[in-house]
């Protein structure tokens, strides 16, 4: 009995580095992590599989009946979790190389218009760092919907993305606030796509009464400006709902750093 | 819920594997009793032995817990095992820069997050003191009473040729190390668990209410601080993230998270004894609360 919890421990710690080599690997790694992680997973997972081969061929220490059984149940959890948040068949495959994956465009040109791509967290962040900087761009951005009572009073809604910023646990709602003239509210919890420009509010208005969003439990609103929707265009759930934007992104100059689902 | 789990456990694990491998070498390498008797007498000795190891080999919570279990059975005396313990993933300069970037280069939440956690450590230090059999002299060599998580390798008389010898002390060092992790990491499984469902399924609204209440936030931010189990790496970023809490309150959850949350507080129960796992709980509390409330007093006075 001793010997077969011993070398299931073992294996367990084997089966988790071997399961993270495999998540830094893929593009499913997304789904848990921040990818700025995958190297500190990838060695971390090269030492597990070292020191659970040493653990097999030597085991240390007594056995734990409890110990063995948060570690299978942590299995089951990673085959649960499968590939997590990531739409499509392809979640598990390889990730492009780098020279097969195609610069996206940072600008979407509609009417005749050009606007920036940006995401809603990055949008928060920036407005945060200087709201009145953004306000000579048009920028065109895709959230999800939420709408509260205190923003339908106001005949607003807001526009918001799971924001990652280490990993999925940490991760929180960002966005704007969207009004726009003889534009429809939208849903709640629909996806769309907005074209429009960043204005400054006057007077700061704490959004209390959000909750979360299917992505996130916790969300936050940016209360020093808000989106000018020019058009609003509803989209499907993108194949990838999270960006990665730390509290530093706003102070640096709006461009795309995670591919096309970056906006 | 399973996906939270699992995203905790691959943020922290790398990090527990290396306290489990620095606790398994210094065991096996280090001549505890030299450094031991370089350890100076004096409390305040002690304490800076605690923080300047802090600074100088940065490590996350999980992985400080395994180290410092070790360095106390190798006669490190608890003022400055414990402090080093504590402080030392949120003191170390990587810490301290991901505060400086998070926050835009506010060095009063710099400072005053390295204060807080650095007193808080000292202070536990010092009170888990009489927890242990005795604070015994930095000279001795194995000392103090604690839950025995390692038993040594019984394989019997076995002779092997210098190499086979290097060969055989390496796998046991990794051995053991995989032994240390799997005996925390089963805290660290059972904490995720726990954090993913509070996640879940706490009222997030009512928390988000609670935490804009400016009376309010300093407690609700400490209390999902301990919830969350958000590592000391990031948790700068995810505190500035609260925009709309007082500083003061984003100060309680950074200092509080690095030194209590679910996962530390099975690992500290089960790596020391009982009073003193009550009172690695109960003092980081008790400190950040006062300090961060002493915090936004001057923040009022000044502001």
């Amino acid at each position: 009995m001793k010997r077969t919890l011993l070398a299931l421990d073992g294996a367990f710690v084997l089966g988790l580095g071997l399961y993270m080599l495999l998540l830094t690997q893929t593009e499913v790694y997304t789904a848990f992590m921040n990818p700025k992680f995958r190297p500190l997973t990838a060695a971390a997972a090269v030492g597990f599989c070292i020191v659970g081969s040493a653990f097999l061929v030597r085991p240390a220490g007594g056995t734990d009946i409890l110990r063995t059984l948060c570690f299978a149940i942590l299995g089951m959890l990673a085959l649960h979790a499968g590939s997590g948040t990531l739409k499509g068949s392809a979640g598990f495959a390889v990730k492009p190389p780098p020279e097969v994956r195609a610069v996206p465009d940072p600008y979407v040109v509609r009417n005749g218009d050009r606007y920036l791509k940006s995401n809603p967290a990055r949008l928060f962040l920036s407005a945060q760092a200087d709201p009145a900087a953004l306000s000579d761009q048009r920028y065109v951005t895709r959230g999800v919907v939420k709408r509260s009572a205190q923003l339908d009073r106001l005949g607003k809604f807001a526009l918001l993305r799971g924001n990652m910023v280490c990993c999925l646990a940490d991760a929180i709602a960002m966005g704007m606030i969207v009004a726009g003239e003889g534009i429809p509210a939208p849903r709640d919890g629909d996806w769309i796509v907005v074209f429009g420009r960043v204005q400054p509010l006057p007077e700061g208005v704490p959004i209390t009464d959000l909750g979360g969003t299917a992505e996130a439990p916790f969300s936050m609103v940016q209360d020093r400006a808000f989106l000018a929707a020019e058009a609003i265009e509803k989209m499907e759930r993108p194949r990838f709902p999270y960006v990665f934007e730390l509290p530093s992104s706003g102070k640096g100059p709006l461009r795309l750093t995670g591919g096309d689902d970056d906006f | 819920m399973s996906r939270i789990a699992v995203s905790i456990v691959l943020e922290a694990a790398p990090f527990l594997l290396l306290g489990s491998l620095l606790s398994a070498a210094v065991d096996r390498y280090v001549d505890m009793g030299r450094i031991a008797s370089r350890i100076p007498q004096g409390a305040i000795g002690r304490i800076m032995v605690g923080l300047l190891g802090g600074m100088l080999m940065p490590i996350c919570e999980c992985g400080s817990v395994p180290l410092a279990r070790r360095l106390l059975e190798k006669g490190v005396p608890p003022l400055s095992a414990v402090t080093y313990m504590l402080a030392a993933p949120v003191i170390n300069p990587v810490v301290v820069l991901s505060t400086y970037v998070a926050f835009s280069g506010n060095l009063q939440m710099v400072a005053g997050r390295v204060l807080a956690v650095a007193g808080s450590a000292a202070l536990t230090g010092w009170l888990c003191r009489g927890c242990l059999r005795a604070d015994r002299p930095a000279d001795s060599n194995r000392s103090v009473s604690l839950p025995d998580l390692n038993h040594p390798h019984a394989h019997g008389a076995e002779h092997f040729s210098a190499g086979g010898r290097t060969c055989r002390m390496v796998l046991d060092l990794l051995s053991s190390g995989a032994s240390e992790f799997l005996e925390m990491g089963k805290y660290l499984v059972l904490g995720a668990l726990a954090s993913a469902a509070f996640k879940v399924f706490l009222p997030w609204q009512l928390v988000q209410t609670l935490a804009g209440n400016a009376s309010l936030s300093i407690v609700v931010l400490m209390i999902l601080a301990v919830l969350l189990c958000v590592c000391s790496e990031a948790d700068a970023f995810v505190a500035a993230s609260f925009v709309y809490v007082p500083p003061a309150a984003q100060l309680g959850f950074m200092a509080l998270g690095a030194m209590v949350d679910l996962k530390l507080m099975g690992m500290y129960f089960s790596a020391f004894p009982k009073k003193m796992a009550w009172m690695l709980v109960i003092v980081p509390v008790a400190c950040v609360f006062g300090f961060t409330f002493f915090f936004r007093m001057v923040g009022q006075i000044g502001g």
